[in-house]
């Protein structure tokens, strides 16, 4: 069972290494998607050997997670891929839980919740918004989840080639939602880590950037 | 009297303007008979002003002021409509392009490359050679 890891990063120069360094335990390969850095972030996972995708024009996480995914299909042939942030907000040690419903044929896509688990340092206000992310979501897929605005998820290869991203920027989470209700894929939550610093939360997304969200999904069911 | 003059002169401008993009094939057919259409309507309208009561009359809107401004509005929703789909269209050509420069690129980086990552420390420290796929 080969697993790969999927990276995007965005000017991500100081934590992008542990964050590697910290999903290589448990993965055969990361794949980094540098989206047009501004600063050293490609240099830095060059020095660490893992493979490198680079977007010459930012696009945004969705569009990278995307790119990553199809340098690993096309390259790596890959059984599992996995979704992981550049920011170390998440931990590697729960890759081998969310993996483990996907290597016993229970799921085809295998989401983290931070509300099964555990939210380190969550302000309330974040709380409050990914609580009415989870209603807007139900609306919108019909799918009821603990958390929808989580980016570790694990997903089988044959899984990913058919769910493609098309929302760049922080709607894809909303629409992977989207696309894997249509698809009738088998989903699986698992409690996970995600932690809070004052860093990621700076430049996280801000609590304004939800109706940005919203309005790239109308969009996105508007002009297919 | 004086808005009238400024609408009728604006229109004619608007005609001469679009013609000469027309001419210089910056704009298509379809566009220039647009717009000639509509500055012969502004034309019309600023020389018979009675005639936009009548027509709200005809609809059951008040005045003959409020229609042109119905109008325009919904014209306007319509223009916009049109330019977000087309960006986001762009918007999906542009990532797709980005993408596929990207993955051309990828591959003569990771794999053609002395340093290639299957015999660097990060495969090292996986303990797998990528290279073994079995």
């Amino acid at each position: 069972m080969k697993i790969v890891a999927v990276i995007p990063a965005y000017n991500e120069e100081d934590r992008v290494v542990s964050a590697i360094n910290d999903a290589v335990r448990f993965v055969d390969a990361v794949v980094v998607v540098d989206d047009c850095s501004a600063d050293r972030t490609a240099e830095r996972v060059r020095s660490v050997g893992a493979f490198l995708v680079r977007h010459s024009v930012n696009r945004g996480q969705g569009a990278a997670l995307q790119t990553g995914t199809d340098f690993a299909l096309r390259f790596l042939y890959p059984d599992v891929l996995v979704h992981f942030d550049a920011d170390g907000q998440m931990a590697g040690e729960d890759i081998p839980r969310l993996v483990q419903p996907i290597l016993e044929n229970q799921a085809d896509v295998v989401l983290g919740s931070r509300f099964l688990g555990s939210a380190v340092s969550i302000p309330w206000t974040r709380r409050l918004l990914l609580k009415a992310g989870i209603l807007f979501t139900f609306l919108v897929s019909g799918l009821w989840l603990s958390d929808t605005h989580n980016g570790f998820r694990v997903l089988k290869a044959e899984t990913a080639r058919r769910l493609r991203i098309t929302l760049n920027r922080m709607a894809h989470a909303s629409e992977i939602i989207d696309l894997i209700a249509a698809q009738k894929c088998r989903v699986v939550e698992v409690p996970v880590t995600i932690r809070y610093t004052t860093s990621t939360l700076e430049k996280g997304q801000r609590s304004l950037g939800s109706l940005r969200v919203i309005l790239d999904v109308v969009k996105g069911q508007f002009f297919k | 009297m004086l808005f009238q003059i400024f609408l009728i002169g604006f229109a004619v401008w608007l005609i001469g303007r679009v013609s000469r993009q027309y001419s210089l094939r910056k704009i298509q057919l379809s566009w220039f008979l647009l717009w000639t259409i509509f500055s012969v309507g502004i034309i019309v309208v600023a020389l018979q002003p009675g005639l936009t009561d009548r027509l709200a009359g005809l609809v059951g809107v008040g005045r003959g002021a409020d229609l042109v401004i119905y109008v325009s509005l919904l014209l306007l929703f319509v223009a916009i409509f049109r330019h977000a789909s087309h960006l986001h269209r762009l918007e999906r050509d542009l990532t797709d392009l980005v993408r596929s420069l990207a993955l051309r690129d990828a591959k003569d980086e990771n794999f053609n490359h002395e340093d290639s990552p299957s015999d660097s420390g990060l495969s090292a420290a996986a303990g797998r050679n990528w290279s073994d796929r079995s």
